[in-house]
């Protein structure tokens, strides 16, 4: 039944090479073959957001990529936000800020939040509210989701004027 | 020896502090495992089937073809011939095999015959229901002042002298609990011992549930549920699907993981109530209700109950009010506890009557639930103050206009909107135990859960707190049912049930420690502080050791202490002495909204809620609490509801493009406002779960009311319910 | 998800005989953001997938004489990242910065958008304003199709077998024009359209009467409309909100819309005729060079 192939890819800056089949899909591979679960299946169809990684760069939705489609690529997942054992400003304002309660929508909503800083290091609150928008948390954080956003664009702007 | 009982307000050294969480970090750089996230050496997958029809019977089913699939390992029927399926979506047989694309392929060779019977999913409108016979009558209650009298000739003068009498419809459709992780779990089975990893809201009451009907004892199945992606009150069973992937488990071998999908989730894994009510009202000229009549009635599911006559009218008890409820039975799955199970419905469908008699009347609303505070009972003067600080901090008095008599901005119209709440919040039964290490190290241990509102974090500041400790010194140890038991997580009674159990565990194991170190510090234990790390004479700073040290007195075998709460047994029903915990508060939200009067649109502005809750332990994630139920009460007041088709008898928004959830852009600015004066933090602690989500559907649809000066009757108010209502003449 | 084979050629010719000799059991993959949805829920089950994002024809983005080439391939953020289609085809970066989430917006395609041939879909209604051209290679000659005829039912097209969109032609915008997409969703963002209304406004150098006006309307009918003879109807009349207003009424008139779950037939009709009016407006703001009020989500 199997026809699989073998993908190598760049995932949170190591090589990493695996097997699969065609119609498994990035999200399906992070977390059954490569047990990186701290990427979340929440919809399986683009809605909530929870399996957001970054695709060269660009925030993708997981369970809408083919992992077949991931040749060559740089992947980066919640895993791989983290620098050196240190928290990146990001984690660090949902932390502090209580931006997280139950925790299964946080991954996807602190990977997003770093595509939009890496973009648009001063955005505006609507545009993170906009940014933002193609991430669900039912418990639900938003509010404080926008504060820590605001407060590590803030911190990370201060860092890289004191650098 | 150290108190039990809680420090007087002001002077706790962590209590009511603001706190990070201490299993954030885990949530933030994704290590933080639920129980989908447990991938054992092994494991199978395992996903159902369910049915497409909504009301049907099995006439034959063969699992043959699926068995022969490659790649499937194991089929396991949860329904048999000549079994009666009630809803569409049910669950009908699970398959477990080698991957996903296996189970998938096994799934559709699945053969079902089903003769498909007559549905009935509308639980709108009670005339077609009780045209169809799928009533059922839920009670009916009457209170009158003036009790020797006839009901319905005292009705009709109550009517007939009032100043203002209006009829009204009000309703609120069902909703789903719509966990973003959905049910299920991860099996592991070794021997005659079984591990179930269970995204659960009831660590210590489940494993009973699995062990029975695969054969076990409970001793031999242990629950484990680390992290859990919402449960809202829909995750206190094992559920069959819990006990399925046990007995796949316990029949391969092999570790199995199973876990519904997005759409079996919201067909099958919990809803809330619908209600819907037509009332005919009469209050006097300054708005105090002297008369309510009522009819509601709505749908739990297939047995047909609506909304308690407890909670009609809500908060209120006007002088004089009947009720009458029925229910309906529609085939639609069974309703699970939602967030504070009646109160959100209760509050939406009678407080906005509330509303409109100040509509009826031109007068304020404020001013309409003040007056009818003197029917709340013994808590109005706290809602007279919350009412206080809520207009102020909404800034009521100056944005205030009367229903449909603001200014217009172009096609958009604003209001201003409020409701009030009641919830109860006493405590769960619980046992903890605390250890205190030679080494200095401190353990706590309960059987309870962390569903992201903070109770592990809670339980950690008990014991530092009554230890004298930082919060990072103390391992809090939850999760897992081999821990002493712990009521489930619901009804807003986790927080005070663990905080109760574990303050007296800590104390406990305190006071052991006192009496051995007291010959050091040559005192008598009854003398001694744990303080800021150290053991101290009362008062006395200069005498002391440091915790370390103090623990190195212990011995060989680390201190062991437990502390329980237990319901009537720890404050019997005349106690009237110093207490840990309490049951009871109020709570006051405003809403303001824009609407758009050409699209319907309606905007959040502004969200106002002031809660109390006894003693706060963590004021960070009790804010967050607020937060969290104000905009899942912002959700079910404009945006989310489980939609039915009444031809198919089908759930038809069932994923999330479609079952309408708030985003980002959708929440306005809300604030938080904690009530705490020493007379209620001398009360203890009170849950706070349930509370901020009761009063946003009414709060809000009044707002869109005075914004128009037209009633939307049911809520969620969607842009093309509030053209019909401008269009129409409610 | 089914089993399939993934191929992902690198030439234009490539991809068009690997579909052709599929004979029909094979599907481009282009941002699949409805692909992979509709082969995990079933609805297509095609042997083979052709990942056409490595062809260079279709990742073309160039403005030259005959105005903007548009490859089918070119995911939603590069369009909205590019000033001069901000500028000169706005209502088609405004129908791109809406179409899902960003995350959608890193993948989704407004090729694919069109070839998927919802009547729902958001950018179809504003290539139709912007009298946008479909450019189809296949195994025959390159052919050209309006994007207003490309779509001829709900999920189908004009493609044949073995043919592949492969670029949209935009034609270069006149002086004093300007354009406009908007949708209406219940909440702020991520919804499918209830409705979505595209304008072109070309303006007299008077900048107060419409010399042209282009109108396409989406999620009104079993697929996206030109609406022709109220576009028509437009030439020569005041740009003014009498004339919107008139407009918006006269859009009610010409659509078939239908009742779901997302509304009624009604309400879309309610619906089309303020969004025509606001649409028509912020594209003649466009056109008169005055700052635009729009934000996406508003």
């Amino acid at each position: 039944m199997s026809n699989k192939h073998v993908i190598s890819l760049e995932l949170n800056g190591d090589a990493v090479e695996f097997l699969c089949e065609p119609r498994q899909t990035l999200l399906e591979v992070l977390r059954d073959i490569l047990h990186l679960t701290g990427t979340k299946e929440g919809c399986s169809n683009g809605n909530c957001g929870a399996c957001t990684v970054l695709f060269n760069g660009r925030p993708v939705v997981s369970c809408l990529v083919l992992a077949m489609e991931c040749e060559d690529a740089k992947i980066r997942t919640i895993e791989g936000v983290a620098c050196d054992g240190a928290l990146d400003e990001i984690q660090n304002a949902f932390l502090e800020g209580a931006a997280l309660q139950c925790g299964i929508c946080t991954p996807g909503f602190i990977v997003q939040a770093q595509a939009l800083l890496d973009e648009n290091p001063n955005p505006s609150e609507d545009e993170i509210r906009f940014y933002l928008a193609g991430n669900l948390c039912r418990c639900t954080g938003y509010d404080k989701i926008v504060r820590a956003v605001q407060a590590a664009a803030e911190q990370r702007r201060a860092a890289t004027t004191a650098g | 020896m150290a108190e039990v009982f809680w420090p007087p307000q002001g002077s706790a050294s962590l209590l009511g502090g603001e706190h990070n969480r201490i299993d954030g970090l885990a949530k933030c750089i994704g290590s933080a495992k639920y129980a989908y996230d447990v991938v054992p050496d092994n494991m199978l997958v395992a996903s159902a089937l369910s049915c497409p029809h909504a009301h049907a019977t099995i006439r034959a089913i063969d699992l043959n073809a699926a068995r022969n699939m490659a790649g499937v390992v194991a089929v396991e029927p949860l329904k048999k011939e000549g079994d009666e399926i009630r809803w569409e979506g049910d669950l009908v047989a699970v398959v477990a095999g080698e991957t996903e694309a296996a189970v998938a392929e096994g799934l559709a060779a699945i053969k079902i015959e089903y003769e498909v019977l007559d549905h009935f999913v509308d639980d709108t409108d009670l005339d077609a229901a009780t045209e169809a016979n799928v009533t059922r009558p839920a009670g009916r209650n009457t209170q009158l002042q003036n009790r020797d009298e006839d009901a319905d000739q005292e009705f009709e003068r109550l009517f007939n002298e009032a100043a203002v009498t209006f009829e009204g419809h009000y309703g609120i459709n069902v909703i789903t609990h719509m966990c973003l992780e959905t049910h299920g779990s991860t099996c592991e089975s070794q021997g005659d011992k079984l591990v179930s990893h269970l995204s659960t809201q009831n660590v210590s009451g489940t494993p009973g549930q699995i062990a029975g009907p695969i054969g076990l004892t409970a001793q031999d199945v242990t629950v484990h549920c680390d992290y859990i992606g919402g449960g809202f009150g829909s995750k206190f069973a094992a559920d069959a699907w819990g006990v399925t992937c046990a007995q796949l488990a316990r029949n391969t071998g092999r570790p199995v993981k199973y876990m519904l999908t997005r759409s079996q989730e919201l067909k099958n894994a919990g809803n809330r109530p619908s209600g819907f009510l037509r009332a005919k009202i009469a209050a006097d000229k300054d708005g105090f209700v002297t008369a309510w009549d009522s009819a509601h009635w709505g749908t739990n599911g297939t047995s047909g109950a609506p909304v308690s006559q407890g909670v009609i009218p809500y908060v209120f008890n006007p002088p004089n009010r009947r009720r009458v409820a029925t229910g309906i039975r529609t085939n639609t799955s069974p309703a699970r506890a939602w967030r504070a199970p009646n109160h959100p419905q209760g509050c939406a469908i009678t407080q906005t009557a509330y509303d409109d008699v100040a509509r009826h009347l031109g007068l304020d609303s404020y001013d309409v639930f003040l007056r009818n505070l003197s029917t709340v009972g013994e808590r109005a003067p706290i809602y007279e103050d919350q009412m206080k600080l809520a207009a102020k901090l909404m800034d009521w008095k100056a944005k205030w206009h009367p229903h449909g008599k603001g200014g217009q901005d172009g096609s958009v119209v604003s209001g201003l909107g409020m409701a009030i709440h009641t919830w109860g919040g006493g405590p769960h039964a619980s046992r903890a135990t605390c250890k205190i290490h030679p080494d200095g190290g401190v353990e706590i241990f309960l059987g309870s859960q962390d569903l992201g509102t903070g109770t592990r974090t809670v339980i950690g500041l008990v014991v530092a707190e009554t230890l004298g400790l930082e919060l990072e010194q103390v391992s809090v140890q939850i999760g897992l049912s081999e821990y002493p038991s712990s009521g489930p997580s619901g009804g807003s009674t986790t927080v005070g049930g663990v905080s109760e159990s574990t303050r007296r565990a800590a104390t406990a194991a305190l006071n052991l420690l006192l009496t051995k170190v007291a010959p050091r510090l040559e005192a008598d234990a009854n003398q001694l502080e744990a303080v800021g790390g150290k053991i101290q004479i009362q008062g006395n700073q200069n005498r002391n050791i440091s915790w370390k040290e103090a623990c190195g007195q212990i011995g060989i075998s680390p201190i062991e202490a437990q502390g329980e709460y237990a319901p009537r047994v720890t404050y019997p029903r005349n106690y009237d002495g110093k207490r840990l915990t309490d049951n009871g508060v109020a709570g006051v939200q405003m809403a303001e909204v824009a609407v758009d009067t050409e699209t319907g649109v309606v905007k959040m502005k502004k969200f106002v809620a002031v809660q109390d809750i006894g003693l706060i332990i963590n004021r960070k994630t009790a804010r967050s609490q607020i937060y969290g139920a104000a905009i899942m009460g912002i959700a079910y007041a404009l945006f989310e509801e489980r939609i039915m088709d009444k031809a198919t008898g089908a759930f038809v928004n069932a994923e999330l493009a479609d079952y309408k959830l708030p985003r980002l852009g959708d929440t306005g600015e809300i604030v938080v406002e904690l009530y705490e004066p020493e007379s209620e933090y001398n009360r203890g602690v009170i849950g706070l779960g349930e509370p901020p989500v009761i009063s946003p559907g009414a709060a809000i649809s009044n707002a869109v009311c005075n914004a128009l000066g037209k009633r939307v009757s049911v809520l969620p108010i969607t842009p093309q319910r509030v053209l019909e209502a401008i269009s129409g003449g409610a | 998800m089914h089993s399939f084979e993934y191929s992902a050629p690198h030439s234009l010719s490539d991809a068009v005989s690997l579909l052709a000799q599929a004979e029909g059991n094979a599907r481009p993959l282009a941002g699949g953001t409805d692909l992979i949805d509709q082969m995990q829920t079933g609805r297509f089950r095609p042997a083979l997938v052709i990942d056409i994002k490595k062809l260079p024809e279709l990742n073309v983005l160039e403005f030259d004489g005959d105005g903007l080439h548009l490859g089918a391939a070119v995911p939603c953020y590069r369009i909205y990242g590019e000033p001069r289609i901000v500028q000169e085809y706005s209502a088609l970066a405004d129908a791109c910065h809406i179409i899902g989430g960003v995350q959608i917006q890193s993948r989704a395609s407004v090729g694919g958008n069109l070839c998927n041939s919802g009547p729902a879909a958001d950018s179809t209604p504003a290539m139709i304003a912007l009298s946008a051209i479909c450019v189809i290679a296949g195994p025959g000659e390159t052919r050209q199709v309006p994007v207003e005829e490309f779509c001829t039912a709900p999920g189908e097209n004009v493609l044949r077998r073995g043919e592949i969109l492969a670029e949209i032609l935009f034609p270069p915008r006149p002086a004093n024009s300007g354009s406009h997409y908007r949708r209406f969703i219940p909440r702020n963002e991520m919804d499918i359209a209830v409705v979505g209304v595209g304008a072109f406004v070309e303006l007299e150098d008077d900048g107060q009467t419409i010399k042209t006006a282009r109108i396409g309307l989406g999620a009104v009918a079993p697929t996206p409309l030109l609406a022709e003879d109220l576009s028509a109807s437009l030439s020569g009349k005041p740009a003014t909100d009498s004339t919107f207003v008139s407009a918006g009424e006269a859009a009610r008139q010409i659509i078939t819309p239908i009742t779901d779950m997302r509304g009624t037939a009604e309400y879309r009709k309610q619906i089309t005729g303020v969004l025509v009016q606001r649409v028509l407006a912020t594209a003649t703001a466009r056109a008169r060079g005055e700052p635009s009020e729009y934000k996406p989500g508003k």
